[in-house]
């Protein structure tokens, strides 16, 4: 195993992205005219926003696409000087012969400045003809809004659970793996809609073991199952501080988790928990926001796990 | 495609002269008369112009357009150069030897100007200090000095707007940011404002979208269905550049006619920003029976969770009643308390805290009437330009009643405000109290949020005027008086709520 699954599973051409219809109609359009405008590519992780700029740079100008685009992590080089240095530098270059015009990739563009991009949006515009944006970003409300008037928006959606288990089913079979169809339920539920961490679950469980199970994928993507979570609420409600107390410590250890990754995934599940009210739940998620704001702050992981224990059990017994 | 024409349509359909631009028609008339200004012997007393407004109105196209019309060399400077003191001073010097050169060459012309071009000004980073003579001369002529960002930037903008004899047009989109939020920034206006005229443009209003939209259309050969063109400017607010964009956009997936599934098809990835429907998820959070539907909701809408928490705040008060809010405060206060976590500690996952806190929150009490369909308003708070009106008015106040301007924002003008809401039975016409005070009839006005060319703002500065004239009010020592007739009107007044202001 040499390579990541989600590099060689990675669409090669707009075609073939997963997901995103509306998107991918459009892109295919751009990538049959061999030209586009600049874009915005807005939307959560892990929905193939990168895999989209990628694939449309080679529909367009084929293998040799590196040579033409210019990646750039907007996080890494956020500011002004590297926009006035470095972007201009390369938008005012010529394209490569045979090619009317190049690509910068700026990913991850909400992390840039507001006067970064204020520098942005006149290179965007003078060097229009020779070079193309593709702006990536998770908010784009964070991006303003002189630049999202010069570029045709795309906004990506969290993929559908059947998309994501489509996806892992498909890699798992070129790669030859068992993949138990629990398991893959696991995995839908594990990646929240993120499909490289789903590719990724699934990578790093087949490397303990070709056969992928349930349980071998929560363990290795130190994820307790939904219904250990489930049990901690019960606990909580019917038998009280230290039983309730004793399963957190046991999930704690069985699964492998940090502190404040658990409160996080208590917190997902406890939507789905059917014997609390809306308002109780709005009293524990309180308590776990104030559980996982002192675990940031810096406080003891077991002091403030027990102390949450305690709140939540004296805030549902009260009704 | 045809070679050679530019690919982009916003850059093709660019109007290369002021006539052919659309909207905005009373600022096109102003910028005509200081134009004309320019062809008389003496060049108009302000030299600069300050056109403001949103993105996509046509602020550089016009001054484009203008010196395309006027034969006059273009000097532009934008946020992608440096714009220091030396760099800004450079550009204009080469204006004016530009100038001498053309006086010698053959067809040299009186208006033979040079237009300096300052595309977003509010992009100049830093603030109005000035910078030594010497050491802009040191960097102008190419000696190694470190000049930080823009710095000297703006001082050297006033400098220029003082000595030049060209023509200078400014253009940004939000003039509070190139003022500064210092505390200087009403001086560094009216010194600004001295020097050049402000131009206000607006958002282009429909009709002219439609027409333009017909014209690009028609000239590249594609028809559109009248209920497609609709639905297309109906989502716009009134943005010709992102318009056009769209156009080209919706026309890469359509054949040569345009119909509607092709563009709400387009609508439904391409939102921008300003056209996000805040409302519309708002209200179905209200009306979800649990914060994980809400959160789901909230996922989807596109705006981050910073201001969510605003939109929350100021709309569950007119959702809840005073002892729910109450019961939901602890909760609001951890989720703004878990977002600032995110600066503090770049603890990003603290964000998802302050999301499903206030989600939660708004799914979790009854609401005062679960019968209504919810009502949601925007956030008075995140309005901008609102501290600009009252700081001028607590300036001028604290001078009259000489006390800190602390002491008039957070004592006096709470209540003015209280007295002058009109909902509770302020009446904008009774200028009694401003007189007495000594406000400016615009301030008057800006107490009850009444613009000043609404007709009701116009009878009033009319009325202001009038007594003005005809007696001269004392404004002596009243002050007491005054201060306790306010609070007698206020106690008999229903409740106000801080965030009103």
């Amino acid at each position: 195993m040499s390579e990541l699954w989600v590099e060689r599973h990675r669409p090669r051409t707009v075609g073939d992205i997963k997901g995103q219809r509306a998107v991918v109609e459009r892109l295919k359009a751009y990538a049959q005219k061999r030209t586009f405008p600049h874009l915005l590519f807005a939307g959560p992780p892990g929905t193939g926003k990168t895999t989209a700029a990628i694939a449309l740079a080679r529909d367009v100008f084929g293998e040799g696409y590196r040579t033409n685009m210019l990646e750039m992590n907007a996080s890494d080089e956020r500011k002004l000087e590297s926009i006035r240095t470095k972007v201009k530098s390369f938008a005012r270059t010529a394209p490569v012969p045979g090619t009317t015009f190049k690509v910068i990739f700026l990913d991850e563009a909400d992390a840039l400045t507001p006067d970064a991009q204020g520098a942005l949006r006149r290179i965007m515009e003078q060097y229009a003809e020779t070079c193309r944006f593709i702006l990536s970003c998770n908010y784009s409300s964070k991006i303003i809004e002189p630049i999202q008037s010069r570029c045709a928006v795309f906004r990506f959606r969290p993929l559908a659970e059947d998309q994501v288990r489509e996806m892992i089913v498909s890699v798992a079979l070129g790669e030859d793996i068992e993949l138990h169809p629990e398991a893959a339920d696991a995995i839908v539920h594990v990646s929240l809609g993120d499909l490289r961490k789903a590719i990724t679950s699934l990578q790093v469980a087949a490397s303990l073991d070709t056969n992928v199970t349930r349980e071998l994928i929560y363990e290795t993507t130190a994820t307790a199952p939904p219904e250990e979570l489930h049990g901690y609420f019960l606990a909580c409600q019917q038998d009280g501080f230290q039983p309730a107390r004793r399963r957190l410590r046991e999930l704690l250890d069985r699964f492998g988790l940090a502190g404040t990754d658990l409160v996080n995934q208590l917190h997902r599940e406890l939507g789905s928990v059917s014997f609390f009210d809306e308002s109780q739940k709005l009293k524990v998620t309180e308590v776990m926001a104030e559980t996982d704001f002192r675990m940031v702050e810096g406080g003891g992981e077991s002091l403030q796990l027990d102390a949450m224990t305690a709140k939540i059990c004296s805030q549902i017994k009260v009704q | 495609m045809d070679e050679h024409l530019v690919e982009d349509w916003t850059e093709r359909y660019r109007p290369a002269s002021i006539e052919r631009m659309e909207g905005n028609e009373s600022q096109l008339r102003r910028i005509k008369i200081w134009l004309e200004q320019w062809d008389s012997p003496n060049p108009p007393a302000k030299r600069g112009i300050l056109l403001s407004g949103p993105p996509g109105v046509g602020k550089t196209t016009l001054a484009k357009a203008i010196g395309n019309e006027k034969g006059w060399t273009v000097i532009e400077l934008n946020a992608s150069e440096e714009r220091n003191a030396a760099a800004i001073r450079k550009a204009a010097t080469r204006g004016s030897q530009h100038i001498s050169l053309d006086q010698f060459s053959e067809n040299a012309t009186e208006n033979g100007k040079t237009l300096i071009l300052l595309d977003e000004v509010d992009h100049l980073s830093g603030s109005f200090a000035k910078l030594k003579d010497n050491t802009i001369e040191k960097k102008i002529a190419g000696e190694e000095v470190n000049l930080k960002g823009d710095s000297g930037g703006k001082a050297e903008l006033m400098n220029l707007l003082t000595k030049t004899q060209q023509p200078i047009i400014m253009t940004c989109n939000d003039p509070m940011r190139l003022w500064g939020s210092g505390r200087n920034w009403k001086t560094n206006q009216n010194r600004l404002l001295r020097l050049a005229e402000q131009i206000i443009f607006k958002r282009v209003e429909k009709v002219h979208m439609r027409k333009i939209s017909r014209r690009v259309l028609d000239t590249e050969g594609y028809s559109i269905d009248p209920e497609a063109l609709e639905e297309l400017i109906g989502g716009n607010p009134g943005d010709l550049r992102a318009l056009i964009r769209d156009l080209q956009a919706v026309s890469v997936i359509s054949g040569e006619h345009i119909d509607l599934a092709a563009v709400q098809d387009l609508a439904s990835v391409a939102i921008r920003d300003s056209q996000i429907d805040v409302f519309k998820a708002l209200k179905q959070v209200y009306k979800s029976k649990s914060g994980k539907d809400a959160g789901r909701i909230l996922l989807n809408s596109d705006k981050d969770p910073d201001q969510m928490i605003s939109w929350f705040t100021w709309n569950n008060q007119s959702m809840f009643d005073n002892r729910t809010l109450e019961e939901l405060s602890s909760a609001m206060v951890s989720a703004d308390r878990a977002l600032a976590t995110k600066y503090k500690n770049r603890a990003y996952r603290s964000w998802y805290w302050g999301s499903v806190l206030s989600a939660q929150a708004a799914v979790a009490m009854r609401p005062m009437d679960s019968a209504r369909e919810p009502f949601i308003t925007y956030p008075n708070f995140l309005r901008r330009g609102r501290n600009g009106i009252s700081s001028s008015v607590i300036e001028n106040l604290s001078k009259q009643l000489d006390t800190s301007k602390a002491s008039v924002r957070e004592e006096l003008w709470p209540n003015l405000l209280a007295i002058h809401d009109q909902d509770i039975g302020g009446d904008p016409m009774d200028l009694s109290l401003s007189i007495k005070l000594g406000l400016t009839a615009e301030e008057h006005l800006s107490l009850y949020g009444i613009a000043k060319s609404k007709p009701m703002g116009i009878k009033i500065l009319r009325a202001f005027n009038e007594l003005n004239e005809e007696e001269e009010y004392e404004i002596i020592t009243e002050i007491q008086e005054v201060k306790q007739e306010e609070e007698k009107k206020e106690d008999t007044g229903t409740q106000f709520r801080l965030d009103s202001f």
